[in-house]
């Protein structure tokens, strides 16, 4: 049996399943960008900067910075 | 859960770590299989030797179907995996200079260094070729700016312009693969070559 025939049979099989399932479209972690203007005009993620400070100083687990910002929190401590 | 370095499962540097274990042996790989020889690579533009359309395709369409039931399993997120965008113009202009530039030299710049690897003068003077043309690229850039940076399409993918999902548009590319994969082996009887 040619390889060809043999990579045929292992791969077209493998095409089918992943054609006839439907597409993975959980994201659960991802908002489109209208979900984020939306988010931002009726402030439902606003948090002020006093309550920020709070819960720095209180180490609540809940929150979480990111990027930079973590970085030198976790350099100065 | 993927990819691993987005999401932070993995840091920065243990990401360059395992592209560099990983580099090395796709380079291995290209060797073992024969794309050190420039001879064997122009075959594909003559025809009696298709080694690079069948291991490329079958590299290709093998990653897809990966990163399909990696999706399907929840294991990745496509959305956060990286697209190059594309620029059409200048994706044109190289991809001629790149096919003539393969064919004249009879490597591309990655068979290049595999080449260059085992010694291969051929292949070293090729990559002099490719530090003079990158070194031209950058020094002129203000002059062809304009057209590298025209027609910008985003990160189309090729499932989205024609409304198919990407499983449907993956079987449709591994039956391409395999209409090619035959008419790689045809032109391999049609134009066979002694000794190369």
């Amino acid at each position: 049996m040619k390889p060809r025939l043999w990579l045929a049979a292992f791969i077209v099989p493998l095409g089918l399943i992943i054609a006839a399932v439907p597409q993975n479209t959980t994201h659960p972690y991802k908002l489109s960008a209208p979900e984020l203007l939306s988010e931002v005009n009726t402030r439902t993620q606003f948090i002020t900067p006093e309550t920020v400070a709070d819960m720095i100083v209180k180490k609540d687990p809940v929150l979480l910075l990111m990027s930079e910002a973590r970085m030198n929190l976790r350099n100065s401590a | 859960m993927g990819p691993l370095a987005i999401n932070e499962i993995i840091s920065e540097n243990t990401n360059f770590f395992l592209a560099f274990i990983i580099g090395i042996a796709f380079g291995f790989v290209l060797e073992a299989s024969g794309f050190s020889s420039s001879r064997k690579l122009a075959g594909m533009f003559y025809g009696y030797d298709t080694v690079v359309l069948k291991v490329f395709f079958t590299g290709a369409i093998t990653a897809m179907l990966g990163m399909l039931f990696f999706s399907l399993f929840d294991w990745i997120d496509l959305d956060l995996v990286y697209v190059n965008p594309t620029y059409l113009t200048s994706a044109i202009t190289g991809g001629v200079i790149m096919g003539a530039g393969f064919i004249i030299g009879g490597y591309c710049p990655g068979t290049s260094f595999c080449g260059a690897s085992i010694g291969k003068i051929d292949a070293l003077i090729f990559i002099v070729g490719l530090f003079i043309g990158v070194s031209l690229f950058g020094a002129g850039f203000n002059w062809w700016n304009g057209m590298y940076m025209a027609k910008f399409l985003g990160s189309p993918k090729i499932s989205e312009f024609f409304g198919l999902t990407d499983g449907v548009f993956a079987l449709i590319l591994i039956l391409i693969a395999l209409g090619m994969f035959r008419v790689a082996e045809w032109a391999e009887k049609k134009f066979p070559r002694e000794e190369y």
